[in-house]
Parts: C-alpha cells; sequence; structure tokens
C-alpha cells in the first residue's frame, strides 16, 4: 500500500437524540492511501457521511482514533484543526454551497483569501483552476447565474484551490442531472489521475460510487465490505 | 380556520422563544413609551383641569384678573348687578405656608365670604363651622391631618407681614365636594385673605352661577363687554386651555420620545416577522401545497404578529404606567410646580387602554404585512426546493423609491421652510404638530430612500474599506449588508432615529444651559435672593414694603432692589411673564441681556418710565419692534408702554415684559415685593449677611434666602430634571434600537448558517467568522451614526431656534460635542457589541450541523 494518509482504529460517533444515544459509527477500523479515490456507499443513515465528517475534521469521535495525515485528530485545537482543514483539505458538497455574493473565481479564491494569500496570486490559482474544471467564461458569474453543474464544478475547483492532498467529497452528484454528474465524477477521476490526489466520496449511487477503486459499504455505522474495485475510468 | 391559526401561530412562536421574547420586548418597550407619555399628558392636562373646575365649584363662570395681581373689588358689584348673574362670589386666594406648633405645611389658602360662597361649593363641615370673622379658619381635614390641629387648635398663617396667628373654627372633608382635587387648603375670612396677602380693595376672582333662563356663553360676552381690560371672563375649562398652551412643547418633545421609540420596536417587529417567515418559506409552501389560499397565509403570518402584538401592549401598558407614575413625581418635583401644577395623578382610563392595545398590535400587523405578502408572491415549488429559498426583503430597492424618499424629505422640508417662524407670530399648537408630522414623514422618506442608499454607500465606501481592513472576510461582511437591503435599512432607521433624538436633545439641552449660564453670569449680580415661600418664579406671599425698608438697614446689606414677578395676560389674550424692577438700582448691579437694543440707552429709557424691556416671544405675538408701543392691562385701565430693548428670555412661560417699579406701583398701586435683591457692603460676606435675616425674620416671615450660587444651582437643577427625563428617554429608545441591531444580525446569521459552516469547513477560524458579522454591524453602527447624528443636528436647529417662538425661551445654539461624541460612540460600540452575541453564536456553529441546514 502507498503512503497512509488516514487511519481510524475502532472509531465510534454517538449522538443524542432526545434521551437516547443513537450510535452514528459503531467501531469503524480502515486506512486510506495517498493517491485513493474512495467511495463510501450505504443507504441512508448508515454513516457513511458521518465517517467522512470524522476522517475530516469537521467532526470529532466519540471514541478511538482518526489520525490525518499522521495527525491524531482528537488532540488539536480548533483553531489548528481549522488550519489543517484550510492546508490540507478540500470539500465538496452536495448542496454545492457556493456563497453567493461572490462570483465563480472569488468563490475559488475563497480558501486562498481566508489564508492570507495576496488577492492578485489568489485569483490567478483561482482562474487557473476554473480552466481546469472547464468554466473560465464563467468566472465573473455568481452563483444564481450558473447551472446545477457548473456550481458544483466550481465547488470542485475551490476544493483544490489550496493544493489539498486529500479531497472529500459529500453526495457531489446528488443535486445534478445524469449527465452532469457524469462530468462531475469524470472531472474527480481527472483530478486523481493528472494530480495523485487522494479523493474520498460518500454516495448512495452505485454508478457514482463505480468511479472509485475501492468500495466501503457501510450498514448500521460498521463497515459491511471494503474492497479494491479498480475504478470504471482509468 | 382561526383555531387553525391560532394553534400554528402559538407552537411557532412557543418553538422560537428567544426570538418571541424579543420581538415582544420591542413591542413593549415601544408601547411602554407611548402610555407613559400619554398617560403624563394626561395627568398635568387633567390635574390643571380638577384643580380649576374643583376650584369654580358649580361656578358657570369665572372673572379673574389679567395683571397678575387681582382687580378692583368693585368689580363684584359690577358682576353682580349684571342681568342674568344669579351669584357673584368673591374669591382672594394664595399658596401659603402653615405652621402649627412644630409642624409645617404647604396649603391653598382661600379667603371667602362664607354665606355667599356656598352658592358654588358644598363644605362637608365634620366639625365646627366655616369662618365668619378676621382671626378664624377652617381647613380641609387632610391640612388638620398634616398639621395635627383639631377644631379649636391655632395655626399660624404666612402672610406679607410674616406669620398670622389663626385660631381653627371648622374642618371639613374636602373628598368628593369642593376643591377635593386641590391637595391640602383651608379659607379665611376675604377681608383677613386682604390683609393677609396685601391685596387690600382688591380679589383675584369671582365665581359667577348664571341664573336659570339664561345662558351662559350671552352672559359671558355681555361681562365681558361691560368689564375692563383688568379681568377676563371665561368658563372654567376655558381657562385651563392656558395651561395646554404652556405645556405644549413639553408635551411635543415628550410625544416625540414615545413616537421615537415605537418606531424603534416597529423595526423590531419587521425584522423578525421577515425572518420567521423566510426561515419558514417553506413550511408556509407545504400549507400553501396543501390548499391553504394566500390570504389564509398571510392571515396565518398576521395572527402571529398580532398575538405577540396583544401580548407586547398589555406589558408596555403595564410598564408605561409604572414609568408614568415615576415620571409624573419627578416632573411634578422638578418643574411642573412652576406652572401651578402641585400633583399630577397617573390614571389609566379606557381609551388609554385602548390606544396602548391599537398600537401594540397596529404596530405589529403594520410591520408585518410587508414580509406576510412578499411569503405568498415565491411559488410553493420553488419555496419548497432544499437549499437557499428567497427570502422577504431580498428585493433589490429600485429608484423609483429613491424619488419617492427624496420627494418626501425635500417636500417637507420645503413646507417646514414655508411655515418656519419669521418672528412676526408664536407658532400655534396646531403648526406644532403638523411639524410633528413633517418630521415623520421626513423620517419615511429617509426610511423609503435608505435600502437605495445603502446599497450605494457599500459598493462606494464599505466594500472596499472593509475588503482593505479585514480582507476577504470584510469583504462578505459588506456584501451581507445589502443582501437584504430592506431589512439592514430598516435597522439602520431604528438606530438613527434614536441616535438623532439624542444629538438633537443634547444639542439643546447644551444650548439652552449655555444660554441660561451666559444669561444668568450677565443678569443675576446680586449676592443674595430674599423671599418668603420661594417657588421657582417667585414667592407665593409676597412682602410688604415696610419689611423691604426693614431690610435695607440691615448691618451689612448695601442695597436691596425689591422685585415682582407675577403671570398677565396681555393683548393676544394669552399668559406673558410680567417682572418688575427698579430699574434705578438694577443697573447699578446687572444688565439685562439684550437680543435687540443697547443696555445703557435701554436703561435710561426705564429709569424715566413709561418704557418695556420685552422678549422675542412678546414682539412676535404683539407683533412690536424697537421703538414700539403696546398696551398693558393695568388695574387702572390699559397702560400703555414703549419698548426700550428686547432682551433674552430663558423662561419657558410664553414670553417676558419688564418694566419699572414706578410704572408699577403708579398703576397697579401695589407696593409688595415677590422677591428682593439683596446687595452687601465691601467687607461684609453674603453668608453672614444671611445669617443674621434668617436669624431675626427667618421664622416670621418664613423666609427663604438664596445665595447667588445658591440660586443658579436651584435653576439648573430643575432644567436638569427636566433634560434628565427626557435622557431617560433617549436611552430607552437606544435599546430598542441595541435589540432591533442584534435582532436583524441574528435573522441575518440564522438565514446564512450553511454559508458560515461553509466557511468554517473550508478554513475560516472561529475569530474570522466573527469578523464578518461584527464587521456587518460595524457598518450598520457608521451608517446610523452618522445619519442620526446629522439629522439630530438638523433637529436641534429646528427645535432651538424656533423655541422663543413656541414657549418663548431663547436658545442661542452651541455644537454639543460630548453628546455628539457620545452618539458617535454608541453607534461605534453598541452596533458591534450587539453583533458580538449573534457573532459568537455563528462562530461556534457546528459545522456539520451548519451545512446541513436547509
Amino acid at each position: 500500500m502507498t503512503e497512509e494518509i488516514i487511519r481510524l482504529e475502532r472509531v465510534v460517533k454517538e449522538f443524542r437524540r432526545g434521551d437516547t444515544a443513537v450510535r452514528a459509527v459503531d467501531g469503524v477500523s480502515l486506512t486510506i492511501g495517498r493517491g485513493e479515490f474512495v467511495s463510501i456507499m450505504g443507504k441512508s443513515g448508515s454513516g457513511k457521511s458521518t465517517l467522512l465528517h470524522l476522517m475530516s475534521g469537521l467532526q470529532q469521535a466519540t471514541q478511538g482514533s482518526v489520525r490525518l495525515l499522521g495527525r491524531e485528530l482528537s488532540q488539536l485545537k480548533d483553531d489548528d484543526l481549522t488550519l489543517l482543514r484550510r492546508t490540507h483539505v478540500g470539500f465538496i458538497f452536495q448542496f454545492f454551497n457556493l456563497l453567493p455574493t461572490l462570483t465563480a473565481l472569488e468563490n475559488v479564491a475563497l480558501p486562498l483569501l481566508l489564508a492570507k494569500v495576496r488577492t492578485s496570486v489568489a485569483e490567478a490559482k483561482a482562474l487557473e483552476l476554473l480552466k481546469t474544471v472547464g468554466l473560465t467564461s464563467r468566472a465573473a458569474h455568481k452563483p444564481d447565474e450558473l447551472s446545477g453543474g457548473q456550481m458544483q464544478r466550481v465547488a470542485i475547483a475551490r476544493a483544490l484551490a489550496g493544493d489539498p492532498p486529500l479531497l472529500f467529497a459529500d453526495e457531489p452528484t446528488g443535486n445534478l442531472d445524469s449527465a452532469s454528474g457524469e462530468e462531475i465524477l469524470l472531472l474527480l477521476k481527472q483530478m486523481q489521475i493528472d494530480r495523485g490526489q487522494t479523493i474520498v466520496m460518500v454516495t448512495h449511487d452505485a454508478k457514482a460510487a463505480a468511479y472509485g477503486d475501492r468500495l466501503i459499504t457501510m450498514r448500521d455505522g460498521r463497515v459491511l465490505d471494503d474492497q479494491l474495485t479498480g475504478g470504471m475510468v482509468g | 380556520m382561526t383555531s387553525l391559526y391560532a394553534r400554528l401561530a402559538r407552537r411557532y412562536l412557543a418553538g422560537k422563544k428567544g426570538r418571541s421574547l424579543m420581538t415582544l420586548l420591542g413591542i413593549a418597550l415601544g408601547v411602554t413609551m407611548v402610555v407613559a407619555v400619554l398617560l403624563i399628558n394626561n395627568a398635568i392636562l387633567a390635574s390643571y383641569e380638577n384643580l380649576l373646575s374643583a376650584a369654580a365649584g358649580r361656578a358657570d363662570l369665572q372673572v379673574s384678573a389679567t395683571t397678575g395681581f387681582g382687580f378692583r373689588e368693585e368689580v363684584l358689584k359690577a358682576v353682580a348687578a349684571s342681568p342674568g348673574v344669579a351669584a357673584a362670589v368673591p374669591v382672594v386666594r394664595s399658596g401659603s405656608p402653615v405652621v402649627a406648633g412644630d409642624r409645617q405645611a404647604g396649603a391653598t389658602f382661600y379667603g371667602i365670604d362664607a354665606e355667599q360662597d356656598q352658592k358654588v361649593r358644598d363644605y362637608r363641615l365634620t366639625s365646627g363651622r366655616l369662618p365668619t370673622a378676621v382671626g378664624e379658619t377652617a381647613i380641609s381635614t387632610e391640612l388638620a391631618g398634616n398639621l395635627a390641629v383639631e377644631n379649636g387648635g391655632k395655626l399660624s398663617l404666612l402672610t406679607t407681614k410674616g406669620l398670622k396667628e389663626f385660631t381653627v373654627v371648622g374642618i371639613f372633608d374636602a373628598a368628593g365636594t369642593v376643591r377635593g382635587a386641590l391637595g391640602p387648603f383651608g379659607v379665611i375670612t376675604l377681608p383677613a385673605a386682604q390683609v393677609a396677602y396685601g391685596k387690600e380693595g382688591r380679589l383675584d376672582l369671582i365665581d359667577v352661577t348664571v341664573a336659570d333662563g339664561h345662558a351662559v356663553e350671552a352672559v359671558r360676552d355681555l361681562l365681558a363687554g361691560a368689564l375692563d381690560d383688568q379681568v377676563r371672563v371665561g368658563t372654567p375649562v376655558e381657562r385651563s386651555k392656558d395651561m395646554q398652551r404652556l405645556l405644549d412643547s413639553v408635551i411635543f418633545l415628550l410625544t416625540m420620545a414615545g413616537a421615537i421609540s415605537l418606531f424603534a420596536g416597529a423595526f423590531i417587529i419587521y425584522t423578525n416577522v421577515s425572518m420567521s417567515v423566510a426561515e419558514r418559506q417553506r413550511d408556509l409552501s407545504i400549507l400553501r401545497a396543501l390548499g391553504m389560499k394566500r390570504g389564509e397565509v398571510i392571515g396565518l403570518v398576521l395572527t402571529e404578529a398580532g398575538l405577540l402584538g396583544l401580548l407586547g401592549a398589555l406589558l408596555g401598558l403595564v410598564w408605561g404606567y409604572g414609568m408614568a407614575t415615576f415620571m409624573a413625581g419627578q416632573m411634578t418635583d422638578q418643574f411642573l410646580t412652576s406652572y401651578g401644577v402641585q400633583t399630577a395623578a397617573v390614571t389609566i382610563t379606557l381609551p388609554t387602554v385602548a390606544v396602548a392595545l391599537a398600537v401594540g398590535v397596529g404596530a405589529a400587523l403594520f410591520a408585518a404585512f410587508g414580509p406576510a405578502r412578499e411569503t405568498v408572491t415565491v411559488s410553493p415549488v420553488d419555496a419548497m426546493r432544499p437549499g437557499d429559498g428567497p427570502a422577504a426583503g431580498a428585493k433589490r430597492p429600485g429608484w423609483g423609491r429613491v424619488a419617492a424618499g427624496l420627494g418626501l424629505l425635500l417636500g417637507s422640508a420645503v413646507v417646514l421652510w414655508l411655515t418656519w417662524p419669521d418672528g412676526s407670530a408664536m407658532v400655534s399648537p396646531l403648526l406644532l404638530r403638523a411639524w410633528g408630522l413633517l418630521l415623520v414623514l421626513m423620517l419615511l422618506g429617509v426610511v423609503v430612500m435608505l435600502p437605495a442608499l445603502l446599497t450605494g454607500l457599500t459598493r462606494v465606501i464599505f466594500r472596499p474599506f472593509l475588503t482593505a481592513i479585514f480582507g476577504i472576510t470584510g469583504r462578505l461582511a459588506a456584501d451581507n449588508l445589502v443582501r437584504m437591503p430592506r431589512r439592514t435599512a430598516a435597522t439602520i432607521c431604528s438606530l438613527m432615529v434614536s441616535l438623532s433624538f439624542m444629538v438633537a436633545m443634547g444639542g439643546v439641552e447644551a444650548s439652552q444651559m449655555s444660554t441660561f449660564d451666559a444669561w444668568y453670569e450677565k443678569t443675576i449680580a446680586w449676592d443674595m435672593n430674599v423671599s418668603s415661600s420661594f417657588s421657582g418664579i417667585g414667592a407665593q406671599v409676597e412682602m410688604d414694603a415696610a419689611f423691604v425698608r426693614e431690610l435695607a438697614q440691615v448691618e451689612g446689606v448695601r442695597l436691596v432692589s425689591p422685585q415682582k414677578m407675577m403671570r398677565v395676560i396681555i393683548g393676544d389674550g394669552d399668559q406673558a411673564f410680567l417682572q418688575v424692577f427698579d430699574f434705578e438700582l438694577l443697573r447699578q448691579y446687572s444688565e439685562t441681556m439684550l437680543e435687540e437694543g443697547d443696555w445703557e440707552t435701554a436703561a435710561d429709557l426705564m429709569e424715566q418710565g413709561g418704557h418695556t424691556i420685552i422678549s422675542p416671544a412678546i414682539a412676535a405675538r404683539l407683533k412690536v419692534g424697537l421703538g414700539d408701543s403696546f398696551t398693558l392691562p393695568s388695574p387702572d385701565g390699559p397702560v400703555s408702554v414703549k419698548v426700550a430693548a428686547i432682551m433674552s428670555d430663558v423662561t419657558p412661560y410664553g414670553g417676558t415684559i419688564s418694566i419699572d417699579q414706578q410704572d408699577y406701583v403708579k398703576n397697579w398701586h401695589d407696593e409688595t415685593a415677590t422677591n428682593v435683591a439683596v446687595l452687601v457692603t465691601p467687607g461684609a460676606t453674603p453668608e453672614a449677611v444671611k445669617e443674621r435675616l434668617m436669624d431675626r425674620w427667618g421664622e416670621s416671615m418664613h423666609l427663604n434666602i438664596r445665595l447667588n450660587r445658591e440660586f443658579w444651582q436651584e435653576l439648573r437643577a430643575a432644567y436638569e430634571g427636566f433634560y434628565g427625563l427626557m435622557d431617560g428617554l433617549v436611552w430607552v429608545a437606544i435599546l430598542v434600537s441595541g435589540l432591533a441591531i442584534a435582532n436583524t444580525l441574528l435573522a441575518s446569521i440564522l438565514e446564512r448558517k450553511r454559508e458560515f459552516g461553509l466557511l468554517r469547513a473550508v478554513g475560516s477560524r472561529p475569530s474570522e467568522v466573527l469578523r464578518v458579522v461584527v464587521g456587518e454591524s460595524l457598518s450598520i453602527g457608521i451608517i446610523g451614526g452618522l445619519i442620526g447624528v446629522a439629522a439630530g443636528l438638523g433637529l436641534q436647529w429646528c427645535i432651538g431656534s424656533s423655541s422663543q417662538y413656541i414657549n418663548g425661551a431663547t436658545v442661542r445654539l452651541v455644537l454639543d460635542v460630548t453628546t455628539i461624541a457620545t452618539a458617535v460612540g454608541v453607534a461605534l460600540v453598541l452596533a458591534p457589541l450587539a453583533g458580538l452575541l449573534p457573532a459568537r453564536w455563528a462562530a461556534r456553529l457546528d459545522v456539520v450541523e451548519a451545512l446541513r441546514y436547509e
């Protein structure tokens, strides 16, 4: 296996729903290596999204250990976690989550600007990324002037802005028509191949999951199956 | 359907306790102010009306003096003989300190003719009888209680010649029958009162009952035609109008303060309702998809708002009552006594309750209607789609609104300019109210055009400015400002109005104080002022000439200058303040602060007699200027006086007229003094002379001596009392706008929860998220502060420069840097402070929770 980038050991995540504790993730152990494209599948409520949040440091585990790039996440302070996300992790969400007051270009540049990169440098980088995702012509447009697929491509470009070694995608095609969905998946695959990007993608769509070269299936918070699939494209 | 509305509304409100509470507070505070102001105004007027009607008893008409020092007794015969008059009852009255043993009380004493008086008033005697001889008195149970005297006991009454002893021959229960509203009082015989108060051969009042078969108006006109200028004939209610006129400016300011708080409160409601609507766009759309009509959805939203409005109004009613009670106490203590009002009882009446409910519910419904209507303009399908739905208040401001707002603003300004006093007339109560309306219209103009202004300002100033300072977080803060331009504008307005009121009131106060200080320094140059039973503007009981001569003999006294202060009714039928000085003496130690004319020349003219120095208000009322003549009513008929100068006037009594003592004595035949200015010989200290005077007359004359500095402090305290109340109102308004800011930010954060989640996810630190929100609130503070200070300065100029044509007081405008700095400070501190809590909340959002938020 290539260099290990994520390691989970007996990770448990509990939520309180009223008086009862719900175990969303129940004793999961796994490792993900650099350059892998991992699909996590499962039905609604299987714990796949929670697993993604735990890996990316958006949530803290109730029990067990989560190591991201060799660092134990439970030991990091909020600011350090933020910094880790800013510099090493990119996110792609189902609902795109673009800021409506910013243009496509500014949305892509956002993580760089937050990291205090000079505006001219950040925007040059953003433009380059928009070119990568094929949206140079829409750079000056605001999100409400873009189609769903275009918005998601902007989101991908934004996720790549800080050159993060890791990309987390939470149902990236969930809100798109099938043609746009396929475009996005191809783009992700291309990122893996061209840039050696590590990608962890949560989906409930088997067709989408097939783009990954490893498929983790979850049920009731546990890993039901973890197998190499080779990837549909490549 | 109604019960469904109520159920849905109740559940929603209960689910959003914090916000419901905020809305409730906004309405309650607004209603509190309105109710308090209403109750105070009513209490003041009612107590004065009570005072008059209680004193008038069953009298249909009252013949009263225009000259302030009674009228000749012969008038009584003329009145009694007039056709249609059934009874003419003479009265002499004075406020008097009374002493019995070691107890002291203040009371009003009436000189009456026991037999005649019972034709207009009932005396429910609990023991004894009414006085029939000099040296006898009957007193109310209240006064008897205060003094702990019984029938047959003795009390001493302060007269112009010092304390005089009276035997109590009767005690009566005043409650419900006669003069019940007057506070403690007593009666003595008419001749005794005339002697006691230096009013020999004079009367203060004749109560008239009209014979059956005669119309009151006809008898009034007949009497008015037959009697000369020294008296005025009117019904008791007509007389209370004088009071209303005098208090108009006070009431105007109070009403403005109340309206401003309500205004700010309405913004909170608007923000909250638009927030609740935006938040529930999907829920409401589901209801519509399930078959609820547009009107019904609007009905649901309005029901919620109305429910909160009702609760807020009830709360405001209770608070308002408490506040009014407190204020009434403060106001009577501080300055109302100088208008003759002793007690102002606050009572909640049905109309007050109705107004409170109408205002609370009305404001809530009014504020909620816009957002409610916008809900149903969004298609249910669009609204039910996940993601950021369209929200109320997001519409871009159009040029039409800017034009409308500008039109309102400029149109009102032009009308204000056209109706501005030019010095040839006073501002009528009607015009004053019209001005109030103009101010509201101007404010409305700002409200209407502010969203567009805000959008422009953000583009040109805030975005570059905040981006330069805070980088991308600053840029986001600026963008957020104009995402809901109307809502942000509403918040800015609420801050703006309270700050403008603060700046205006502070500025007027500072201007009035500095005018007062300048006036005092120039005008009040005596070492001490001697009076018996001092009450604000002069003594209630005069001192006679013999006493004044004795004062001059005291060791250490260099000069005594008797003065007379009284109210008179002048040519235009309204009150004025008449002051009498011996100018030959006066010019030796003091000067009159003049607006027009030269002091030395004026003083020469005044010494010659036949001249007057008047305030600008009198000049405007009588349309006279330097060198013009006008007549003053006197017991001997009209006295013509020529204007020697126009002076600055710091009293708010509708205008002041100064005449020389020789003219007064000649025409009024009165040598008593309300107060005496005393200067000490070189080498003597005022303190030592004061002690000497007090030792000799302190008790027997009930002397009240104020040293120069003490008098200054006392007058300043009266101003400060009034402005203290105003300050209180200002801070309530500011509190409300602080709530409004916190509220708007909370609303905007709730709507952008997902964006904050994203910022955190892509690497914003909590402190950076905090900066976005604080930047936003700071911008609100800056805009609200800038417009507020500018509008406040304009308002200060309006109030200050029209004041002498409203209540007669000259105000020389000064720029009050302290208040402006405070207002700027409030804007720059309050806004970010109000934003801090919502900002912290935003910064601490659970990222995953926030991202999931729809």
